[in-house]
């Protein structure tokens, strides 16, 4: 069942990727050399700190997929609460195997990282330091300490 | 190579995009299912109104019992079959690839429509042409599209129309060369009716359920899909019990092993092994007796097999295509591209800009 469905997504996200404004920021999503592991580059979403961010993310593809989430992980280094500044592992409740469902997709799910960075939810933190500015209200902090890691790190390159 | 299809046959809502109906994408994507994304294969309608594959949410509420839609509680016990659906797939899948090619737009009339030809400007003012600004060319462009699509709309009803009635046609005047099985009321050619066929289908009456590989036949049953389970309600469904889960904890090894057997499984491996044989047989059996088209047994065993060999390949860590493996795939992929006149040249170029990042991946 999953390669047929992830044969299928490939040739959805082919066609989708480029021409629905909805995965704008979604600049690539592709496998690697087997259908199981996939790379994907997100954009920053414009009026928020992440602006002109490129982050490169691995995902994972269990067996099991799409009854068990895929594993998603940044690879260069972003500063978000809910993402782990070292390991690039993401607190998103949806890859989680109870709150995942299988009507979601590798593209929605990519969807939903950027929705992430756009609304960190700073009491489930994996960055305990960002997770405090923000908490704090110190959005001037907040942003420029972002901005600064964006422009240092956000780098990938398709 | 192991479970890869063939790329010619994957086929998706958006192919529709590109036809002079785009409309008809939503219709496609209803009748898919949201697990597999495949058109529904015995549509089970759940407690909360979402319908899914009988396989796909079988397995699902194995994991976790609720709807991959809402997230509402659901148990398999309470899933009902959708026969209505199940039909309008069937009747939807076979005439969705005449559909495909009567509406595809051409490349070169889309440009037409694009370049502002003069065949379809001759439909407008010549006069505001040449004074209007940009902007409302525009307008003028979307115009002539609307009046193109509506021409190319009755011209495809109508052949639509008549590819109802050459079918109907060949209903009412049978081909002299083949006839109607009295026993499972299938049509075969005369000859393997006389020599073979009635003695197999007296002999083992399952064959019903084996639709034969011939596309007469398929075509006939598919102008009145719903007339098999209307006449013949009782030999359709519940030729086959439903199976019930085990309860593992309290079924030692050889009790397993005997129920295995009974439904002629293999008893070999281990305890594991078995458990997970036995489970999966369960969907895929309880998911035929779903089916309006419910298969034969041993197309059930054959599909364990597979999938019990994908699995085993898997396990050994043997899930990576090599470089060649993938090449291969990518070529496979090109070539349906070019074969298939459905497709539009915007696609090869999206194949060729995949292929091109592919090794910017390596």
């Amino acid at each position: 069942m999953a390669t047929k469905r992830l044969m299928k997504e490939f040739s959805l996200i082919k066609k989708e990727i480029k021409s629905n404004p909805e995965y704008s920021n979604v600049i690539f999503l592709e496998p690697l050399d087997n259908l199981f592991e996939w790379r994907c580059i997100l954009k920053g979403p414009a009026k928020t700190p992440f602006e002109q961010g490129k982050w490169e993310l691995s995902v994972q593809v269990p067996e099991q997929y799409p009854i068990q989430p895929p594993k998603l992980k940044f690879k260069n280094k972003i500063c978000h609460p809910n993402i782990n500044f070292n390991t690039g592992e993401i607190c998103l409740n949806i890859l989680n195997q109870d709150q995942w469902s299988p009507a979601w997709n590798l593209l929605s799910t990519a969807v939903a990282v950027l929705l992430l960075l756009q609304n960190p939810e700073p009491t489930s933190p994996l960055n305990i330091d960002i997770a405090n500015i923000l908490k704090l209200n110190d959005k001037m902090a907040y942003d420029s300490l972002i901005r600064y890691y964006t422009y240092r790190f956000g780098n990938a390159e398709i | 190579m192991n479970g890869f299809t063939d790329p010619n046959h994957i086929t998706d809502p958006t192919d529709f995009k590109t036809t002079s109906i785009p409309k008809i994408f939503e219709i496609d994507s209803l009748l898919r299912c949201h697990i597999c994304k495949e058109f529904l294969n015995a549509p089970m309608l759940t407690s909360c109104g979402h319908t899914f594959c009988s396989v796909c949410i079988r397995k699902c509420l194995m994991h976790t019992a609720k709807c991959p839609i809402c997230s509402k509680e659901i148990r398999e016990s309470n899933l009902s079959r959708n026969v209505v659906l199940e039909q309008l797939v069937t009747s939807y899948k076979i005439i969705r690839p005449d559909l495909l090619k009567k509406l595809v737009v051409k490349q070169d009339q889309q440009q037409n429509i694009i370049d502002k030809q003069p065949e379809v400007i001759d439909l407008d003012d010549e006069e505001d042409e040449g004074k209007e600004e940009e902007e409302e060319d525009d307008d003028d462009v979307e115009e002539e599209i609307i009046i193109v699509e509506e021409t190319k709309k009755r011209k495809n009803s109508s052949s639509i129309e008549s590819m109802f009635k050459r079918q109907k046609k060949e209903d009412r005047k049978p081909n002299p060369n083949t006839g109607v099985c009295p026993i499972c009321s299938k049509v075969y050619p005369l000859e393997e009716l006389q020599t073979t066929h009635i003695d197999a289908c007296l002999a083992n009456p399952q064959p019903k359920s084996e639709p034969p590989r011939l596309e007469k036949t398929i075509k006939n049953s598919s102008s009145s899909p719903f007339s098999k389970s209307f006449f013949q309600p009782k030999e359709n469904i519940n030729n086959y019990k439903k199976l019930t889960k085990l309860d593992y904890s309290s079924l030692s090894t050889p009790q397993l092993k005997t129920k295995l057997s009974k439904l002629e499984l293999p008893t070999l491996g281990t305890r594991h092994e078995l458990e997970t044989r036995y489970n999966e047989y369960l969907i895929l059996w309880n998911a035929n007796c779903d089916s309006i088209n419910a298969k034969n047994p041993k197309v059930l065993r054959s599909q364990l097999a597979k999938w019990e060999s994908s699995i085993k390949v898997k396990f050994e860590g043997d899930k990576k295509l090599d470089k060649d493996g993938w090449k291969e795939l990518i070529k496979k992929a090109r070539e349906s591209l070019k074969k298939d006149p459905v497709n539009t040249d915007n696609e090869k170029n999206d194949a060729r800009g995949e292929i091109d990042c592919n090794q910017h991946g390596d």
